[in-house]
């Protein structure tokens, strides 16, 4: 077996919602929040926000290089409908075993992504074990956004964030899927 | 080399009137939380009633061999014994100067202590005599997961198959000073109490502490400060802060604001007998109350003499208060940009070119104050730009005091509840490192797991981390003595 992981895209941040957002203002909650539905953007599952605390406003594509060895990426504007494009924007990342988008895992996707650094329906063969997608947004639009924070979806896989107001860092996993993995990549695919 | 962060004081035009009351040298009454007064009608209410429902498991003699095989919780419970085959950390002290990514101390290897199996696990809260955690175990984080507990001592662990909560992320567990543990199992207040691996009844009339709902009483005990949440526009939370003479009743200012589940702050609190900081708002800024001049204004520009404009730029506030004194400091996080620290005893504010940390571990919150209040800790991006940091301390007191860097290429999983030791995760280890010398003490490793979060136990003699397989994605929790 082998385990895909997506890890923080906010190098300093708190957990701020999960299936129900944190009441506790990063200061203790339940741990899946309970101040009101969490929704989804993008027709994925599980959301979670992370809060940006400080440091770098850059958020990040974290995986476990070489188990995720390519990307692809859609760049839309998918969610909080009626507010400014850097709320609305979405960056939906597939996640595939070879390079070339080859041998698909699942895929995570981030809202309200500020300055984007990827394109859209565009394949990235990974190097290294991040990937700079675009900024957190300043600001607030009605009840969709109201901090600066980095909202996430996923299809497939499993959510083992951590709970309400816990601090999360690069190293912070936050999404799963488990695969078997092929035996080799494509000659093309240069596995 | 890292560059070691600048400090600049920059002059404050404070509020000079609450100051000045501050400093009165009274015997004032303790501040109280609603959330205690709340846990202590949770001990009252626990009444244990029948049925009784008893973990399903079996007893085994305690081991003392160092070679039994890790704990392993399973859907089948059965007492098990463990972890006495603890390697010894045989750490050396390093320097005082050297940071952990220099220093030589031993990389030592852990086996699970618990080992999903397969399930669904979360690590919940240690019991408050550091024998005993509680767990949740179940087939994946949407269904019904059950309560499970392990001893840290003698390897045995438990699973109440009976004992259910909604998802893996709604149920918490309550420990009791008699070392019993009152499992709440929904957000109706459903319980479930009883010792841990003994027999459990439900509890009666519960009652749960309001989350909607925060109350605190001035260090004086004069006045009350609620601050409520009326309603919910998805992350907007329409909220309202009131503050009440206690004597007469009598509500003395009322004031709407909406706030945001993404604010990060040490408050809303008294920062002394004067002064309420309501913290960040999404519609008008920071905001704190005045008791004297019965005023609602802005930090920025009142507290700190700043502009209005750069409180947008806020995205963390931390507060630590002297109620017997009055003095406070609070650390504002500037985005990007840095943070600013006031210091009301002096009335300066400095500018920091580095970003708050947090000394919390996994069970939550931010705090950037250690819980004497004497020190902060720091952040700074490293030089590799892998996206960890470097990690500072410095005196709070005086202003410009020099940071020493207690960690590099790290993250931090908080300081032990004694105060003596601090953690760090590098690349799915685990740091050990003393508090606040910054010696490097010990590292840890579990082969083929990624470490990311920790718990000390209440006594800051152990610590639980959580791990995922790298490969098979198992989660498993592990237990460090350090």
């Amino acid at each position: 077996m082998a385990t895909a992981y997506v890890r923080s895209p906010i190098s300093n941040g708190c957990i701020s919602g999960k299936t129900q957002y944190c009441c506790g203002v990063c200061d203790g909650d339940v741990c899946n929040g309970s101040c009101g539905a969490h929704g989804t953007c993008a027709g994925g599952t599980s959301p979670v926000d992370i809060a940006y605390i400080s440091g770098s406003l850059d958020l990040y594509l974290r995986v476990n290089y070489p188990t995720i060895r390519s990307i692809k990426t859609f760049v839309e504007l998918r969610c909080c409908p009626g507010c400014a494009n850097q709320y609305r924007r979405t960056i939906k990342v597939e996640l595939y075993e070879c390079p070339n988008a080859i041998y698909y895992i699942g895929s995570v996707m981030y809202a309200h992504v500020d300055n984007p650094q990827v394109s859209n329906n565009t394949v990235y063969n990974l190097t290294s074990s991040s990937k700079w997608l675009g900024t957190v947004p300043a600001g607030a639009c009605g009840g969709c956004y109201t901090g600066r924070h980095s909202h996430m979806e996923r299809s497939g896989g499993s959510t083992i964030a951590p709970c309400c107001a816990v601090g999360v860092t690069t190293s912070t996993n936050i999404y799963s899927w488990t695969f078997t993995p092929h035996a080799y990549c494509p000659a093309s695919a240069d596995k | 080399m890292m560059e070691i962060p600048k400090f600049i004081t920059v002059p404050s035009q404070r509020f000079r009137r609450a100051r000045s009351e501050s400093f009165r040298l009274s015997i004032y009454l303790n501040s109280l939380s609603i959330y205690l007064i709340l846990a202590l009608a949770l001990v009252a209410c626990a009444s244990p009633a029948s049925p009784a429902v008893s973990p399903t498991s079996s007893s085994a003699p305690a081991e003392t061999e160092a070679t039994v095989e890790p704990a392993k919780a399973s859907k089948t419970p059965a007492k098990t014994t463990g972890t006495q085959m603890e390697p010894q950390p045989t750490a050396t002290l390093a320097p005082v100067t050297e940071t952990p990514s220099t220093a030589s101390a031993p990389l030592t290897s852990k086996e699970p202590f618990i080992t999903a199996d397969g399930l669904r696990l979360r690590f919940d809260s240690w019991a408050p005599e550091n024998l005993w955690f509680a767990y949740w175990l179940g087939e994946s984080e949407e269904n019904l997961v059950s309560l499970a507990f392990a001893n840290v001592d003698s390897g045995e662990t438990c699973q109440y198959e009976d004992v259910k909560a909604q998802d893996l992320g709604s149920g918490r567990v309550v420990w009791q000073e008699d070392g019993s543990a009152i499992a709440i199992l929904n957000r109706e207040g459903k319980a479930i109490g009883g010792v841990p691996c003994e027999a459990f009844a439900p509890v009666d009339n519960v009652s749960l502490p309001n989350p909607y709902t925060r109350v605190d009483l001035s260090p004086d005990g004069r006045h009350l400060a609620e601050r409520i949440i009326l309603e919910l526009e998805e992350q907007a939370f329409h909220t309202e802060l009131r503050v009440t003479e206690v004597g007469t009743g009598r509500t003395i200012v009322s004031v709407p604001y909406i706030d945001s589940p993404h604010f990060v702050y040490g408050g809303p609190r008294w920062l002394n007998d004067e002064l309420y900081l309501i913290g960040m708002t999404v519609d008008k800024g920071i905001l704190y109350y005045s008791v004297s001049d019965d005023r609602v204004s802005n930090v920025f520009p009142d507290l700190l003499g700043l502009a209005m404009n750069d409180e947008q730029n806020v995205s963390t506030i931390g507060v630590q208060a002297d109620p017997t004194f009055g003095e406070y400091h609070i650390l504002l996080g500037m985005s990007d940009q840095g943070a600013l620290l006031f210091h009301s005893e002096l009335d300066q504010t400095e500018e920091l070119h580095f970003y708050p940390g947090s000394f919390a571990d996994g069970s939550g919150g931010w705090r950037s104050f250690s819980p004497d209040g004497k020190w902060l800790l720091f952040l700074s991006d490293t030089p590799v730009g892998n996206g960890e940091m470097d990690y500072w301390l410095r005196a709070v007191d005086p202003p410009s005091s020099a940071p020493v860097k207690i960690a590099d290429q790290a993250s931090s999983g908080g300081l032990s509840s004694n105060g003596q030791l601090m953690a760090f995760f590098r690349q799915g280890t685990v740091l050990i490192v003393s508090f606040p010398e910054g010696r490097l003490l010990s590292r840890w490793q579990a082969p083929n797991y990624w470490l990311d979060r920790l718990w000390w136990s209440p006594d800051g003699s152990r610590l639980v981390t959580y791990g995922s397989h790298m490969e098979s994605g198992q989660e498993a929790l592990f237990v460090i003595e350090p």
